[in-house]
């Protein structure tokens, strides 16, 4: 069972925002969507190590070293900018 | 009344000296304009990914090694996910359940016996981008702020303490003793202004005698060893405060004003953080074999602790000689290197710690930058040692060394500078000087001998300080048999 | 035949030997494209004079008697989930409305360098996410079939430009089945390669550890050869093979002796009895060619689609944690503090199927929920991986319908999302093990293709499309008129 306080909670942490109807909605779907999802608890897995990734590799890095990447290509798609940085509104509400 | 027992854990974020960011190939360097070093992996584009910079692995098993942590044979990264307009991606790739190293310690020095804080991990964590706030000198009142990205993904190892630390004066003690050996390690530049270097605590009160941790407030924004120490400090004395009067702590983060020298609260209607931690799939798992760890144990320098004992036990220098000789690993090399060429401990102690750490002061230089070699330095002593030179002269040696590079020899040389031992030389200024001086002559010979310095000092003005005067007093009293 | 209708490799040849050039080739899909978008509504962006450059650039080697790599100079299409420098990128989602990306994918780089036309960027579920590419939010795909049916998801129109004759070939991307479902709807060869052959750097993520960028084509043989073109290491994906480059057409048209092929019991539960007529009929053919077929019991497959259902949504949540307006984007107007700006910008710039995903993802990852979701999760995920290991000791390939059904009707199942994830059951188990699949179309139902699953083993590529192509020749599928 997910409550609609559920929801909401996971709203604030996802930040988004929902009206009631969304809210009540998204409560029934995750509901039905982890009572499914609660078949899992009839395999037994105790031992079982937990697989992160699809095929097992280890240890990949690169050497240090700069390579410099035009930087104004990045800023084009700035929704706000002021001077070289991206801009946003206060964080502090008022 | 209750006597209080304090409990401080510190959590020490250091950046990892490197050329490029931790995931990605962008410049490290300082104080660039906003926006410069990036690129789509440290601005979290869509699409990109993150590959690990195998230097910054090395340095945290170096830093793991040195405070005798375990180095963990599998560790990997996981993703702390939040949302702050300096994180990129919504998450940093840090180490949770699986960090680089675990339970180590470091042995630090305060007020003359030694304590030993326990470590509970080191990991690895990229940095966030840093805001600007416009409109305002902070946050608050800020019309609006600037995003700058450089610092995002710059290459962090965090220092966990254990609860150990039991005073604001061991705490400022253990981040001293931490900041040198990272800097002498050449894990990071220990760069306070430049926040490379940078401290929480945890700090909590318990009535003394009792085992159970009391409710600990974190207090953030350490960035100097002075505030370390002054920022415990009030915070003790509020706890104190509270629990006298019977009232009680809240767990909460407080920032620290090192202006204003005050702690106040973060709280805010902020709900509670849920990291939502778990492995993040786009690095793979890292495996540390046995090879690897010696191969770096090998390169592992002696640590200023060590090397501190060594000199007092081996070259006989004095804890205060010591301790300077090996307060940064640029002094302690040049020691070493010198002394290898064969001067005398103390002397090359006693020159680097009087004149030449007096001339680097004056000229806001380092030994690592400055023009004097150990090659320059040993010489000179041999110089002084076997009497080519004065004691005076080997001062203004020093300067000109320090200033032109210039080989000791070659400036003896051209300035012509080196000891007169000559003894005809010497009785020949000798004879002058007294013809000079009859009043003088006359004292000796009633065996006045204190007029003796007089005219010592005036052969050696006279020879522009290069007679040697142990000669000059050799032939005085020969002269006058005095004894 | 006109050119559109003819295969990747034998219009290669055709420019290859000056028959025709790549500008007369490239400039005939875009006429096709032209023509049939407006009842198709295959494609996002279209990058004509991109394309036409690019096969320009081919002619020229050709008029100089440069040689002419594989597949040079045949055009392709491209999901809008992998950047292309300068060329929106939207993943159809209204928050990435009018990204530039400031990059081009490893992907698009190699196709460069390879000398194929790219024709524009193709509509897809928002972020990958759906089985029928109705989540865009831009715009709906046909199936070329039926065009009141879904093109399947979430490469939905990658599948059609290939099945619309709109492209030779074209570029999906797979996460529980998001290239070969769709191709199974649109009657052609869709195949996801091992996870780690083709590099990620560029795909925009939905769920990182099963995403895998992959292809669609007409037939096994244009398969085989793109697919020597997209595979190798990229240093740039930490998750990428280090694996030797080798020729996947190398075992084409040697049919192995003694086939062994598995049928998991559990993928043929849940069909109506017309479609496992179908499977059955063509087992029955198959197997009169001397491919022996085995019935296999995979007991957590069972659980793959729960499982998945936890492991995507939780690296999605993750993944897009970074659209927040902040940089690139969406961003929400007239808000007044920056939590509100990144709350708005997030609540207007994505659909309600990623949103659910969010909400999902944020759920299992959240302390008290890890272990008994998450964890569980990836602990069942090793069952799966260990299920297939112990198959493959049996069998050279496992085979099973693609899909459950054939397309389904626009809007039939936007309402009822488990419903709509049912629709993946078949294809989410190899997603999980990383192992490589691709659907051959294998016949009618209700005058819609069918699609024929093949799995191989890890790395196995080359054996996976040998038998792919052995079955494809037996099958002799029409194609799309």
């Amino acid at each position: 069972m997910i409550s609609t306080e559920d929801v909401r909670h996971l709203a604030t942490l996802s930040r988004l925002r929902f009206n009631e109807a969304e809210v009540a909605q998204y409560a029934k779907d995750l509901g039905s969507i982890f009572d499914y999802a609660k078949a899992l608890n009839e395999l037994p897995t105790d031992d079982i190590a937990p697989s992160a990734h699809a095929i097992p590799i280890e240890n990949v890095f690169r050497e240090d070293g700069v390579v410099p990447f035009d930087a104004d290509t990045l800023l084009i798609n700035a929704p706000e900018q002021e001077g070289h940085a991206f801009k946003v509104p206060q964080i502090l509400a008022d | 009344m209750t006597q209080w027992e304090v409990v401080i854990g510190l959590e020490i974020h250091a950046q990892v000296t490197t050329q490029s960011k931790l995931f990605c190939s962008c410049s490290t360097q300082f104080g660039s304009t906003p926006n410069t070093q990036v690129c789509p992996v440290c601005t979290g584009m869509p699409g990109a990914l993150p590959v690990l910079n195998r230097t910054v692995l090395d340095k945290a098993i170096t830093l793991g090694l040195a405070t005798h942590c375990t180095i963990n044979e599998h560790n990997e990264f996981a993703r702390k996910n939040y949302f702050y307009p300096d994180l990129p991606k919504g998450y940093q790739i840090s180490q949770l359940d699986k960090p680089i190293c675990s339970l180590g310690y470091l042995d630090v020095e305060v007020d003359g016996s030694t304590r030993r804080i326990g470590l509970t991990r080191i990991h690895m964590e990229e940095d966030a981008g840093k805001l600007v706030h416009q409109g305002s000198d902070n946050i608050k009142g800020a019309t609006h702020s600037l995003v700058d990205l450089n610092r995002s993904s710059v290459p962090l190892v965090e220092i966990v303490s254990e609860p150990d630390i039991r005073s604001a004066k061991e705490a400022k003690a253990y981040m001293e003793s931490m900041a040198q050996i990272v800097r002498w390690l050449g894990v990071c530049d220990g760069n306070l202004e430049e926040g490379s270097l940078r401290c929480d605590a945890n700090i909590s009160l318990r009535p003394k005698g009792t085992e159970t941790l009391g409710t600990k407030t974190e207090v953030k924004n350490l960035n100097s060893f002075k505030s370390v120490e002054r920022a415990i400090l009030l915070e003790i004395e509020r706890q104190t405060d509270i629990l006298d009067e019977g009232g009680t702590i809240i767990q909460e983060t407080r920032h620290y004003n090192e202006a204003t020298n005050s702690t106040k609260s973060l709280r805010s209607k902020e709900e509670a953080h849920d990291y939502r931690y778990f492995p993040d799939p786009d690095l793979v798992p890292i495996a540390i074999d046995r090879a690897w760890v010696s191969r770096i144990e090998q390169t592992l320098p002696e640590l200023p602790t060590a090397r501190h004992k060594r000199y007092q036990t081996e070259l006989g220098l004095s804890d205060y000689d010591a301790g300077k000789m090996t307060v940064d690993r640029e002094t302690g090399d040049f020691f070493e290197a010198t002394l290898s060429l064969g001067s005398s401990a103390k002397e090359i102690a006693n020159w680097l710690n009087g004149d030449i750490s007096a001339w680097l002061k004056e000229h806001s230089s380092t030994l690592a930058i400055c023009k004097l070699t150990p090659a320059h330095l040993a010489e000179m002593l041999k110089e002084l040692i076997n009497g080519t030179i004065s004691g005076k002269i080997a001062k203004q040696l020093v300067d000109d060394m320090l200033e032109t590079g210039t080989h000791p020899s070659t400036l003896i040389k051209e300035k012509g500078l080196a000891q007169v031992n000559d003894t005809g030389a010497i009785n020949q200024m000798i004879d002058i000087v007294l013809s000079e001086n009859p009043k003088a002559v006359e004292d000796l010979k009633a065996g006045k001998v204190q007029t003796m310095g007089f005219i010592v000092g005036q052969v050696m003005r006279k020879s522009q300080g290069k007679a040697n005067p142990d000669q000059v007093n050799k032939r005085l009293k020969e002269l006058f048999s005095l004894s | 035949m006109p050119l559109i209708h003819k295969p990747a490799t034998e219009l290669h040849e055709l420019i290859k030997t000056k028959q025709v050039s790549s500008r007369d080739v490239t400039e005939a899909f875009l006429a096709q494209i032209h023509h049939v978008e407006p009842s198709l509504n295959a494609f996002l962006t279209l990058t004509d004079d991109l394309a036409l450059s690019m096969a320009d650039a081919v002619d020229q080697k050709v008029s100089k008697g440069l040689p002419l790599g594989p597949l040079e100079g045949v055009p392709i299409a491209i999901k809008d989930n992998i950047c292309t420098e300068n060329i929106p990128t939207t993943c159809a989602s209204t928050i990435l409305k009018g990204f530039l990306p400031p990059y081009n994918a490893t992907l698009i780089e190699t196709l460069k360098q390879a000398g194929l036309p790219i024709l524009g960027k193709t509509n897809m579920d928002e972020f990958a996410m759906g089985s029928s590419t109705e989540t865009s939010a831009y715009q709906k795909t046909h199936n070329p079939w039926n065009v009141d049916c879904v093109p399947g998801g979430s490469s939905g129109g990658s599948a059609v430009a290939v099945a619309g004759f709109e492209a030779p070939l074209s570029i999906g991307s797979d996460t529980g089945g998001s290239i070969r479902q769709p191709a199974s709807f649109c009657g052609n060869v869709g195949l996801k390669p091992t996870y780690g052959r083709v590099s990620r750097y560029g795909l925009i993520a939905f769920a990182s550890s099963l995403d895998q960028i992959g292809s669609f084509a007409n037939n096994v043989t244009d398969t085989a050869h793109l697919l020597n073109l997209l595979a190798g290491h990229d240093p740039k994906d930490s998750t990428s093979l280090a694996l030797e480059k080798e020729d996947f057409t190398r075992l084409l048209g040697s049919p192995k002796k003694g086939l062994r092929v598995g049928l998991p019991n559990e993928f043929f539960k849940h069909l109506s009895p017309e479609v496992k007529a179908l499977y059955t009929t063509l087992i029955n053919t198959l197997s009169q060619d001397g491919i022996e077929f085995v019935w296999l019991d995979l007991p957590s497959i069972e659980y793959a689609l729960a499982t998945y259902y936890i492991i995507a949504p939780a690296e999605a949540s993750s993944n897009l944690a970074r659209y927040d307006g902040v940089r690139f984007g969406f961003r929400a107007a007239g808000t007044s503090s920056t939590a509100e700006m990144i709350e708005q910008s997030r609540s207007q710039g994505f659909g309600a199927e990623v949103k659910r995903r969010i909400l999902i993802g944020t759920y299992v990852l959240s302390s008290g929920y890890y272990d008994a979701y998450y964890k569980k999760a990836q602990k069942v995920r090793t069952l799966i991986k260990k299920d297939f290991d112990r198959a493959f000791e049996q069998v050279d390939i496992i085979a099973s319908p693609t899909t459950p059904t054939p397309a389904f009707k626009l809007g039939e199942k936007t309402n009822d999302p488990l419903e709509m994830y049912l629709s993946d059951i078949m294809t989410i188990p190899l997603n999980l093990a990383g192992l490589p699949g691709l659907s051959i179309p294998c016949g009618l139902h209700n005058n819609l293709p069918m699609g024929w699953q093949l799995m191989g083993k890890a790395f196995d590529e080359a054996r996976l499309l040998q038998v792919a192509h052995q079955m494809e020749s037996l099958i002799g599928f029409g194609g799309c008129a």
